[in-house]
């Protein structure tokens, strides 16, 4: 693929390392005159000086035609500009940014973008889908911590589905609560009361308790 | 240009332009605001400006709707920033569908970025080229 890479500093070089492992074939505009001359040295590819928000120094860059770009400089608003001209003056394929505000991420699609990057938006969609894979989808603490509160969602690969209450065995100071099931609103449990797949449990333990709460549900 | 008196304008960029066209707007009876995010840029406007001064950044979407961007008549997009103003001028008139976008641009290739929306470009270059035409143009009419 022919790619361009407009801006950036470390994360452009990484990026630059990466790609043109991969053999394609790679063009760089950079409006850091030392950077460009690291650069070129390095990955031994052709590196334009200037700022790649301006026409001219696109054009110059013969980016007509080209696969994809990727922007990468540290404002927003230069990322568009680039994204808007590679993309309606030179016929770029795909066009590709990063945003320091991830307000902006839905925003540049609208706008025209192909794909927006924002580092806070995903730092925040991976910290939630560790939560979910954990299944510890929330946790509150009441009293200054000496109680949390855990919602688990349970799997139907864990140990405790097709188990009553009675059977399992839980570390002192825990107590099953509350059972949210699809097909019953909300049900107080018992000891007969039988756990199963997709049940949505509400724990109660001391924090010390948490982690074995958790092996004792799921192994 | 005609505007409905107490029609909402809002001017992003208090700079020499900005400064101006607000007072000049509030004096004629606009419902004016104008956004900065220097406090020291709304020294530009005078004491008995009557509109409003909103000290924030003019490209964030939560200051755009604070100011209810979606029933303004009229954005004036005039920071020293070309791809800033590219930036506001399409949120304007895009997203917003604000009726009246104008926006200032020093480099007048940004005008390829603006082609085809309800965007109106003002370029000091092409008005300073204009006067110079004109003047050449009339010095010609005289010598003949």
């Amino acid at each position: 693929m022919r790619i361009v890479v407009a801006g950036g500093r470390t994360q452009a070089d990484f990026l630059i390392g990466d790609l043109v492992k991969k053999k394609h074939k790679i063009v760089v505009i950079n409006d850091d005159a030392a950077y460009c001359d690291y650069l070129s040295s390095t990955h031994k590819i052709p590196v334009y000086h200037g700022d790649p928000s301006k026409y001219f120094v696109l054009e110059e860059a013969g980016i007509k035609d080209f696969d994809v770009l990727v922007a990468l400089t540290h404002r927003d608003a230069d990322n568009l500009a680039i994204c808007q001209y590679a993309k309606r003056c030179f016929g770029v394929k795909k066009v590709i940014c990063t945003v320091a505000n991830p307000k902006n991420a839905d925003l540049f699609k609208e706008l025209g973008v192909n794909t927006v990057i924002s580092s806070t938006h995903m730092i925040a969609q991976y910290i939630s889908q560790a939560a979910t894979v954990e299944n510890l989808i929330k946790t509150m603490s009441v009293e200054d911590d000496k109680v949390i509160i855990t919602e688990v969602l349970v799997e139907p690969n864990y140990g405790c589905v097709g188990k009553t209450l009675m059977n399992i065995t839980l570390p002192e100071n825990a107590i099953i609560g509350c059972i949210i099931r699809k097909s019953a609103d909300m049900i107080v449990p018992n000891g007969n009361t039988e756990i199963k797949s997709g049940d949505k449990l509400l724990i109660l333990s001391s924090p010390e308790n948490q982690k074995k709460v958790m092996a004792a549900i799921a192994n | 240009m005609k505007f409905e008196r107490k029609e909402r304008v809002i001017i992003v960029g208090c700079g020499r332009l900005g400064g101006r066209l607000a007072t000049m707007l509030s004096d004629k009876g606009y419902q004016v605001v104008v956004i900065d995010n220097e406090e020291n840029a709304f020294k530009k406007l005078p004491e008995a400006f009557g509109g409003i001064q909103i000290k924030a950044d003019g490209i964030d979407l939560e200051t755009l709707k604070y100011v209810d961007i979606d029933d303004a008549a009229m954005l004036v997009a005039c920071t020293g920033n070309d791809n800033l103003n590219n930036l506001i001028a399409q949120i304007a008139s895009r997203i917003f569908g604000v009726p009246n976008v104008y926006v200032r641009f020093e480099d007048t290739d940004k005008e390829k970025l603006i082609d085809g929306f309800n965007i109106q470009g003002i370029y000091p270059f092409k008005l300073t080229m204009g006067i110079f035409e004109e003047m050449l143009e009339s010095d010609e009419e005289g010598e003949d």
